[in-house]
């Protein structure tokens, strides 16, 4: 091909594809799920399948990815979907902040990622494998996680859910100051259901996307246009380091299966890295759009500001401990 | 209009179905995708396909279901006002109000429409809807705008490759980043007799200056990111263990990646046993932006990719001629045979391969390293 017929614009229509191409399958997935659970999932269940005792209700949501694994993209709606169904908003906070970094794939690529940064390039293997490197950044990862995400949730605990959701995603009970319990099924109602659970995948899937594409778009024009000087600045301390790795995890909005593969290469302070890894997968161009399907705007500025805060001040301090 | 903008809806869904389909169907998602995404890129397609044809098919099918949480729009049989529910469930229900006069809320949602939130504020007004129009068809009208429009201009203007400036951008940022690397290998460690003299001509050229010998430093530590590493770990390193591992042609030259010469700087037992090897890789070539005094240099490089191309590094080394480089295409692939040389220039510890010859060759099938 003419290397003259290549340019910026033409690099930023790569790139806009090529995270469309690798985040919409997931997109597409979450919004299924959310549609089989509208259709399927009778609003209360939810409720007592939770600890009754709240603080441990957000502990255990905090540790739901283990055993519910998914990626940010997935995650937005199937929590707006279960907090109409009944999760408590400070539960599904917590569960959405979480399940992308704490699950067993993020687990296996992290310590993939930092067990050997070269990783398949390199011409050579230790003969005594250096454990401690992927293992400690693993683990600080997923505890620094943790943290964050339960006191974001038991923050939320004391908040009014009309002051953190649009009114769209408020729960069933919420909006209508009364439950209905129709949790009877009778058999002719099982087409009707597989029609709204469709119905609403594809509304949801059309919402979620929309939010999607405005943030990849402009994580497009960020990587395609950005000046080459910008990584001098990552290494002037560490506090700056930490700061601008975890606005280069915003820009960058890298999937969390993926995103350790790039820290573990960039020449900054461990803390530093395990912001970048931490903020990431939490708060990032892309999912602030889509964040702003569900909540409302300024509990999105708080909850950036805040994490942004916490997760910087935690990298610093973990290090040292 | 509610019809139309449903008919819409489920055309934009097709339609994504549809590019997604293309792209794996015509091989274009192997410029994008590591392997492993690519059938993820396939069933999404086949899913959005067949998500957008059930709901074309049932688009005008009523959905009588009760569960108040439902986008119903132009389904939604039952009366939420009037209705007696006593009567017509026949199962108990848990209200916690009367039903008259819409005193409650009902959190609805319309698949083409809106939610309804009409509380106590309506009381006065019997039937009155306050209506979020999340769903109006402005918004909807907007999101398949926002939807289509650069899905579709992307798909038709991208060349699903790189340009020149993007390359030798990030390839900058790699190269620096590799160097701090190092030079952050170097600091956590003492100085040892094999350090560099530190009056290498920074503009030497690989043809005249000295061999690895007296330019490399003691760098070497495990190439994990961390520092404080002990090289106790790492075991000798000959030029019988390269031989096992990296094949080599008939002439001898071993056959390694650009990446794999990228990465073995500063790692002081690797540039000893690989100073001066003969080298043969497939690359292709750009021009050398960044320590070119001379102009006798280009970069040879190649895309290194994890998930997708949004996240593909360009590694690359810079190839010396000795002269002024032979004609070339920007770009273009190239078979690179050479000997391999490290120099310190700038502060920079660089492989740099000195050009015995370059033969113009086609574009490999492992284009993109995954």
């Amino acid at each position: 091909m003419d290397s003259q017929s290549l340019s910026p614009f033409t690099d930023f229509c790569y790139l806009f594809l090529s995270i469309i191409l690798e985040g919409a399958p997931f997109i597409l997935l979450g919004t299924l799920i959310s549609g089989f659970i509208d259709a399927y999932l009778p609003p209360g269940l939810i409720d007592r399948w939770l600890p009754k005792n709240k603080p441990l209700a957000v502990v255990f949501s905090g540790l739901l990815g283990f055993v519910f694994p998914v990626c940010e993209c997935a995650v937005v709606p199937v929590i707006r979907r279960l907090i109409r169904k009944g999760l408590p908003v400070s539960c599904a906070i917590t569960y959405m902040l979480s399940a992308p970094i704490i699950n067993p794939i993020v687990v296996v690529s992290t310590m993939k990622a930092f067990d050997s940064s070269v990783g398949q390039f390199s011409l050579r293997q230790s003969e005594v494998a250096d454990t401690m490197g992927p293992v400690f950044m693993t683990s600080s990862r997923l505890i620094i996680a943790l943290i964050v995400t339960v006191g974001v949730g038991l923050v939320v605990l004391r908040a009014r859910s009309s002051s953190i959701l649009k009114p769209a995603v408020l729960p069933v009970g919420k909006a209508a100051d009364h439950v209905h319990d129709h949790s009877h099924s009778h058999d002719d109602e099982k087409p009707e259901r597989l029609v709204l659970a469709m119905r609403t995948a594809m509304r949801d899937f059309m919402e979620t996307a929309m939010y999607f594409t405005i943030g990849v778009a402009i994580t497009a024009v960020f990587k395609a246009y950005v000046t080459d000087d910008l990584v001098i600045l990552f290494n002037q301390n560490e506090v700056t380091g930490i700061g601008l790795m975890m606005i280069l995890a915003f820009v960058l909005s890298l999937c969390s299966t993926s995103d350790a593969f790039i820290a573990a290469n960039f020449p900054v302070p461990q803390s530093a890295k395990l912001a970048f890894l931490v903020f990431g997968p939490m708060m990032d161009v892309k999912l602030v759009f889509m964040y702003l399907s569900v909540f409302k705007s300024r509990f999105v500025a708080l909850l950036a500001i805040s994490i942004f805060i916490a997760i910087g001040f935690l990298s610093y301090v973990w290090i040292r401990l | 209009m509610k019809k139309f903008l449903q008919f819409l809806t489920i055309a934009t869904l097709l339609t994504w179905g549809a590019v997604f389909l293309y792209f794996y169907v015509t091989g274009r998602v192997e410029k994008h995708l590591d392997p492993s995404f690519r059938v993820y890129a396939l069933l999404a397609g086949i899913g959005m396909a067949l998500l957008g044809t059930f709901n074309l098919i049932n688009r005008n099918r009523a959905i009588g279901l009760c569960t108040h949480d439902h986008a119903h729009g132009d389904e939604c049989d039952h009366d939420h006002h009037d209705h007696d529910h006593e009567s017509d469930h026949d199962h108990e229900h848990s209200h916690a109000h009367s039903h008259q006069q819409d005193s409650h809320n009902h959190g609805h949602e319309h698949t083409q429409g809106h939610d309804h939130h009409h509380g106590e504020e309506h009381l006065d007004q019997p039937g009155a809807h306050h209506h979020h129009h999340d769903d109006s068809p402005s918004t909807i009208l907007f999101s398949i705008i926002v939807l289509l429009g650069p899905l579709l201009f992307a798909t038709g203007y991208s060349k699903d490759q790189f340009s020149p400036q993007y390359l030798a951008k990030w390839g900058k940022i790699e190269r620096q980043m590799m160097q701090m690397r190092i030079a952050k290998a170097r600091s956590a460690k003492p100085p040892t007799e094999n350090t560099v003299d530190s009056s290498v001509d920074p503009n030497a050229n690989p043809y005249t200056s000295d061999s690895v010998g007296s330019t490399v430093t003691d760098a070497d530590t495990p190439p994990d990111g961390s520092t404080d590493d002990s090289n106790d770990s790492w075991a000798t390193f000959t030029l019988d263990d390269l031989k096992q591992m990296v094949p080599q042609n008939e002439a001898g030259d071993f056959q390694l990646d650009v990446p794999q010469i990228f990465y073995t700087a500063g790692d002081k037992e690797l540039m000893d046993v690989m100073e001066g090897i003969p080298i043969e890789t497939t690359a292709q070539l750009m021009e050398e932006t960044l320590n070119n005094p001379n102009g006798h240099r280009l970069k040879a490089f190649r895309l290194f990719i994890e998930c997708c191309a949004a996240d593909a590094r360009p590694l690359s080394i810079p190839i010396d001629f000795g002269e002024a480089p032979p004609e070339y295409i920007e770009m273009g692939w190239y078979q690179l045979h050479g000997k391999l040389h490290y120099v310190e220039e700038d502060g920079e510890l660089l492989p740099i391969l000195r050009m015995e010859r370059l033969e113009e060759t086609s574009e490999p099938m492992d284009e993109l390293i995954f």
